[in-house]
């Protein structure tokens, strides 16, 4: 070796172009695993349980909840949905009967409805506020069936078909409506739920009131729900 | 975004066996693409000379012959290409059937294009790498990459992994616009 030479480290262009390629894939691989393994929750840890999320956070119950069933039962879940999503409507007609009668009409489970009105579902946010405008008469059940099942198309003129359908004050309903009164009080479930992190509609919290609450995400078959329940009872 | 709901997505759809079937042919129609593009020159020039069944048999015998006229790793990635677009395929068919059945306004035929779009976007990248040797670049790719065009392989591989792994996991919600989320945070404390 030449007196030039010394101190040089000589690499095979071919050999290099093979290191950047294996580093690139090795980038591209700890990407995927990151992006695969689960996040943080801001209200508290989330750990994996057999690949199951299990939010640690406390689910809080607040006089304002819709609650289905016995207040006081082991169980409870909390749904956040969107009248529009068709997963929701999913849910509820393949999956909630189901839940309905065998947990719910039981007492062993309270179910508890929170609004999620996305912001690309254009009559979502005013199906939301109907419902609260309905509960004003007690009928806040009866409409959310309703919005379900009949469909949100056609807004709020919808809406106060609904209410005439129900029984309900239609003035009363219409004003309440278009006073757009309960706007804060559905950000508030929605703040809730982002704080929650729930990633999509439906979105499920199942657990016992001060303990854990475990994530169910989408309009999974009733199945997945009951096996979550009965490890939870 | 765990595994559960991966696999409890794949438990479900895949329980149906319309969607198996979707996912073999999709996948053999990938595979014969690629044979194809592989062995057009001799599939055309028998068509010409001995006619269509001839053509037919010619494609037969290189579908099943392909595997000793490109290289393991080509074919190894090929096969894994194919199932993983016939799976994903039947994913972003469920979805969309899902939604069509169970939709509650007329926004959701618009929704329904934009989950095609948005699913097959990543999926649809490997699409174009059956086109590489078609337009007479497998050779240039193989004499400026190290491994021959192994890496795009594994690359094609690796994002149909991934945009089956995103289907998946969404499968049966209405996904949260993150954006959208963010603003909601900052306005609302």
């Amino acid at each position: 070796m030449s007196e030039e030479n010394k101190g040089t480290i000589t690499i095979k262009k071919d050999t290099l172009w093979k290191y950047a390629t294996f580093s690139l894939l090795g980038i591209i691989v700890l990407g995927a695993i990151f992006f695969i393994l689960p996040g943080n929750s801001p209200t508290g840890n989330v750990v994996a349980d057999g690949g199951q999320q299990i939010v640690t956070a406390k689910v809080q119950i607040t006089e304002a909840d819709h609650i289905l069933g016995n207040p006081n039962a082991p169980v409870i879940i909390v749904e956040y949905s969107d009248y529009e999503c068709p997963f929701c409507e999913r849910f509820h007609s393949e999956t909630f009967g189901q839940i309905k009668s065998q947990y719910i009409d039981t007492g062993k489970v309270a179910f508890i409805y929170r609004h999620f009105p996305l912001n690309f579902h254009p009559n979502a946010q005013k199906a939301a506020e109907a419902s609260e405008c309905a509960a004003e008469q007690e009928k806040f059940w009866e409409m959310h069936e309703m919005l379900f099942e009949s469909g949100v198309q056609g807004g709020v003129q919808t809406y106060i078909t609904y209410a005439t359908v129900l029984g309900l004050n239609t003035e009363q309903f219409s004003e309440c409506l278009n006073s757009g009164k309960y706007v804060s009080r559905i950000q508030a479930d929605m703040t809730q739920g982002q704080k929650e992190k729930i990633s999509g509609t439906p979105g499920f919290f199942i657990g016992k009131e001060g303990k854990d609450y475990q994530l169910v995400s989408g309009a999974q078959p009733f199945n997945n729900f009951k096996q979550v329940i009965d490890s939870k009872l | 975004m765990t595994l559960k709901n991966v696999i409890n997505s794949w438990k479900l759809v895949f329980k149906d066996k319309k969607y198996i079937f979707l996912s073999i042919i999709v996948a053999i129609l990938f595979y014969s693409i690629n044979v194809l593009i592989n062995g057009y020159k001799t599939i055309f020039s028998t068509y010409n000379l001995l006619g269509i069944s001839e053509a037919i048999t010619i494609f037969f015998a290189l579908s099943t012959a392909l595997r000793s006229s490109i290289e393991l790793h080509s074919f190894v990635s090929l096969i894994a290409t194919s199932i993983l677009l016939g799976t994903l395929a039947s994913l972003i068919f469920y979805k969309i059937n899902v939604m069509k059945e169970h939709n509650t306004t007329k926004s959701g035929a618009l929704a329904s294009i934009g989950v095609f779009l948005a699913a097959l976007a990543p999926g649809c990248a490997v699409c174009g790498i059956g086109l590489i040797s078609i337009l007479g670049l497998s050779g240039i790719i193989a004499t400026l990459l190290p491994f021959d065009g192994l890496e795009i392989s594994i690359f094609a591989v690796i994002i149909l992994i991934f945009a089956n792994w995103k289907i998946s996991k969404d499968l049966l919600v209405c996904k949260i616009n993150k954006k959208y989320n963010e603003k909601m945070k900052g306005g609302i404390k």
